[in-house]
């Protein structure tokens, strides 16, 4: 079940909020998604209670109309979006200090629960609690780094590896101790719009919004800035940096700390859309990792490029193939583009 | 003479839309030594990627020892019969200099299941041979630049190969280790080995090669022997960018009788340079340290500006030097080197106005003495003082900021960043934008070639190319002290000359340079100050004055005493 936890969560709540808000659904159909989707995963009930509808409209043909069409499209989209954003900060860590982190998950799930906290303590908006999150989370990377990276970063990769791994460990074990492992949630009720029959649920509409942002800034910042440059400099030859008087350690930490600023983001905007727990984070992760390969290590673009792909494998394989075979595809297509493409989709530098 | 060995035949190369080999036909003679000659980014390094199966031909053929061997792989060539060597060596690190010669897969896959006694005596009788035998137990990591290139041909002679293909064996190699390794290269030709040698050293084309092919833009220029070749007037064209601007016929570069008058009449027309701005065309334009301040001053200004450049600030040294007849970096009692291996053995050595040259042998510690100057590699006794001020545990980064820059023998340029960007981070330390875009300027009017290339990345330059981006990048920084690496290793005769051109425009515009140069002859016409090394330790110090008689020279450059 743990492979199909994840869309099912998002998915799930997707669709309840959509088919809620629909003020044309059958008084039959809200129950559903509501009972079918713990058994059957969330995006297969939600296909099935559009199928329904579709069928019902079209008066017995079992294709899907353009609407349900169209919808499968949008959730695909917004969950690619997603997956985009979680693999960005992955990715320029990899690229430029070729660190796998590890923890990249849990520092995710460190910033869901503190926009918990920011919220339930100040009541405002969880939209101020994410650059809350995004600044802690830096400073929680860089000391991250510091205390961790910074001595082993001569060390084979493996030890960088496995050092991560202990902060996944600890950040987890840290964050159940104080929140449990129940699932939270903001008790955000965003709704959805509605575009000719197709719902966009507003959660994760804002979430795309911000993930291309969040691209479109770190692009800038590492192309256009003299900081920008030293990172990418330092990814491409680390010794060659030294002698234009860059340090090194320090454009480590600053990466590291944008990298988990970037998980911050992309924790941040979680809870708008669904219920969290400790665990989410490593269940983004997986994927995440598929994402950055398939999209080529190290870049920016390939990042959102591999996340729509995922995405639209998951929208659309949990729909027509039925059960977690979509998981299968999505490995499928990961192991295709090794074979074809090794370096990624996009693959090359930290600056593509 | 008896009949070909290799043969290529309309051999083409492209990258995207650049022709790098262009129906390339070249012939090599079984028992011959075949030197290949040309300007930097003229298609020599491509030309042997593309005949031993490292690059796949875009057209054209390549027939080894009768045998078409188009399109087969690197390692099928090789053992057929025809090695070679890379222009940067690359050992396997973490092995030692035994086991590295040993990890060739002498035949095919079951040769690496057990090791053969005979493959292990004719790895030690190799390792004696090229005088590597001491270092025979150290990690091939650790060893030094020169006993790498004697390791690289090593391993590639356990193949016994018929035909070798060298880029570049003597590139950053001292003379008397050059002269040994030509010996063997002789020897072994001897025997029946066939040598390709892409070579920018004269006295080794003359010495050795029986045939001389100059390649240039993709092309066979000339083929005959040395002196027909060297004597043609295309190929002075080819590498002096026309022979109107420079004095020095490739005759009097290779200076093979080359005593001290020789060498004062290749100085006396660059010394004329100096205080001649404007004549002197090809550097008209390139003067950074005239420039100075006040922007680009058109050539007419060039010498008055240039008077003025030893007192005056130019925008390449920004730390505001002024030459005040101090040392301003001064190591004291240096000791460094890496793991347990002592490389730099309590040596005290200072850089003073002008050019502070370090010669010795390979391995004798000149780059470790280098980089412990620039705080790359942690001196472990002894003290490091810039203008009085204790920076021995400093960083390089920090270096830079003082206004101490390196310039490392590769280069250190940023393969995956534009040329543009490559520059730009070379003012990384400096604040001050306008200041940076002044200095990208005079860097590009320094070196004109860059100026259409600073889009592309820095990976697809040749290597000259990459060695005028890091020295452009290097004087970005705008540095009072440079610690120059080698700079001209690998470089085109001519290009030699407009990098010692630079060197000295760096001490007119206030700024002291410590050079390492391999070509003894050559730095000491711009040298004000000689340190030698050996051994780690200490020759000889004093002025070039000092150092007339070249026996002596010999003697102190190889630590006999």
């Amino acid at each position: 079940m743990l492979s199909s936890f994840l869309p099912d969560a998002c998915c799930r709540e997707a669709a309840a909020v959509a088919l809620a808000s629909a003020p044309d659904v059958p008084a039959s159909a809200p129950d559903v998604p509501a009972s079918a989707a713990d058994a059957l995963g969330g995006l297969a009930a939600l296909a099935g209670a559009f199928d329904a509808l579709g069928t019902q409209a079209v008066l017995g043909v079992s294709l899907p109309s353009p609407t349900i069409f169209a919808q499968y499209f949008v959730f695909a989209v917004l969950l690619g979006g997603i997956y985009g954003l979680v693999a960005l900060g992955l990715t320029m860590i990899f690229g430029v200090m070729d660190v796998i982190n590890f923890a990249h998950g849990a520092l995710m799930v460190v910033a869901m629960y503190a926009v918990l906290v920011f919220s339930d303590a100040t009541g405002l908006s969880p939209f101020f609690a994410i650059p809350f999150a995004v600044l802690l989370l830096f400073v929680v990377g860089v000391l991250i780094y510091r205390s961790t990276i910074a001595p082993i970063i001569d060390a084979p990769q493996e030890n960088q590896l496995i050092v991560t791994f202990g902060v996944l460990l600890i950040l987890i074990s840290a964050v159940e101790m104080v929140f449990g492992s129940d699932p939270q949630q903001l008790g955000l009720d965003l709704g959805s719009l509605e575009i000719s029959g197709v719902f966009v649920p507003q959660g994760q509409l804002y979430a795309l919004v911000i993930a291309l942002v969040a691209l479109a800034g770190t692009w800038l910042f590492l192309q256009r800035t003299m900081l920008g440059r030293a990172i990418r400099g330092t990814a491409d030859n680390r010794d060659g940096a030294q002698y234009v008087g860059i340090d090194v350690p320090r454009i480590d930490a600053l990466t590291f700390g944008i990298g988990a600023a970037l998980a911050g983001l992309a924790g941040g905007v979680i809870p708008l859309f669904q219920s969290f727990t400790p665990a989410l984070g490593d269940q983004y992760l997986i994927n995440a990792f598929v994402v950055v390969v398939l999209g080529g290590l190290g870049s920016f673009p390939g990042a959102f490029v591999g996340g729509l792909i995922i995405g639209f494998i998951q929208v659309f394989g949990s729909a027509y193939l039925g059960g977690s075979t979509y998981q299968i595809v999505i490995f499928l297509a990961f192991i295709l583009v090794l074979l074809v493409k090794p370096e990624g989709l996009l693959g090359g530098s930290a600056d593509e | 003479m008896t009949r070909p060995i290799l043969e290529t035949e309309e051999l083409t190369k492209r990258f995207g839309s650049l022709v790098a080999n262009d129906k390339l036909s070249v012939t090599v003679e079984e028992d011959t030594i075949h030197g290949i000659m040309g300007p930097n980014g003229s298609g020599k390094s491509t030309f042997f990627n593309t005949v031993t199966g490292f690059y796949r031909p875009d057209g054209g053929t390549v027939r080894f020892d009768g045998e078409d061997v188009t399109g087969w792989k690197p390692d099928e060539i090789a053992r057929r019969g025809l090695a070679r060597t890379f222009q940067i060596p690359s050992p396997f690190e973490d092995l030692t200099v035994r086991e590295n010669m040993l990890a060739v897969f002498t035949g095919g896959i079951r040769s690496g299941m057990r090791i053969s006694e005979e493959k292990r005596a004719r790895a030690d009788e190799l390792l004696e041979l090229l005088e590597i035998d001491h270092v025979a137990d150290q990690e091939a990591g650790g060893i030094s630049g020169g006993q790498e290139k004697l390791l690289e041909l090593g391993r590639i002679l356990m193949l016994e190969p018929a035909c070798v293909m060298l880029d570049e064996p003597t590139a950053g190699v001292n003379p008397s280790l050059r002269n040994r390794l030509l010996d063997h290269l002789e020897t072994l030709n001897d025997r029946g080995t066939t040598f390709v040698i892409i070579e920018h050293d004269m006295r080794v084309i003359a010495d050795v090669c029986d045939r001389v092919t100059v390649f240039n833009q993709g092309q066979v220029l000339v083929e005959g022997d040395f002196e027909s070749v060297t004597t043609d007037e295309r190929v002075r064209d080819a590498y002096l960018g026309g022979a109107a601007e420079h004095d020095a016929s490739l005759e009097t570069l290779i200076g093979e009788g080359s005593n001290a008058s020789a060498s004062e009449e290749v100085e006396a027309p660059d010394a004329g340079a100096a205080t001649d701005a404007g004549a002197t065309a090809a550097n008209a334009g390139a003067d950074p340290a005239s420039t100075g301040g006040a922007g680009v001053v058109p050539a007419g200004g060039a010498s008055e500006a240039a008077s003025a450049a030893a007192s005056s600030t130019s925008a390449l040294s920004g730390i505001g030097a002024e030459s005040d007849g101090e040392p301003w970096l001064v190591g004291e009692d240096l000791v460094s080197g890496y793991g347990n291996h002592r490389v730099v053995d309590g040596v005290s050595m200072e850089s003073r106005d002008g050019v502070t040259c370090v010669f010795g042998p390979n391995g004798s510690g000149k780059s470790t003495l280098l980089k412990t100057l620039a705080g790359v590699v942690p001196a472990w006794e002894g003290r490091v003082t810039h203008r009085g001020v204790d920076v021995t545990d400093n960083g390089p980064a920090e270096n830079v900021h003082r206004g101490v820059t390196m310039l490392p023998q590769d280069g250190g340029i940023f393969g995956d960043l534009t040329v543009r960007e490559n520059l730009l981070l070379g003012g990384y330390t400096v604040s001050d934008g306008a200041v940076r875009e002044e200095r990208f300027d005079e860097v590009l009017s320094s070196f004109p070639e860059l100026e259409g290339k600073l889009d592309e990345r820095g990976r697809s330059l040749s290597g000259g190319q990459q060695m005028m981006l890091s020295y452009g990048r290097a004087m970005m920084t705008g540095a009072e002290v440079y610690l120059l690496d080698e700079p001209s290793s690998g470089l085109a005769p001519s290009l030699i000359d407009q990098v010692f051109e630079m060197t000295r425009r760096l001490v007119e515009s206030g700024a002291q340079v410590v050079l390492i140069e391999q070509n003894v002859r050559e730095a000491l016409r711009i040298a004000d100050y000689v340190y030698i090394l050996a051994q780690g330790q200490l020759q000889f110090e004093g002025t070039p004055g000092d150092l007339t008689d070249e026996d002596d020279l010999v003697e102190l450059y190889l630590g006999l005493d």
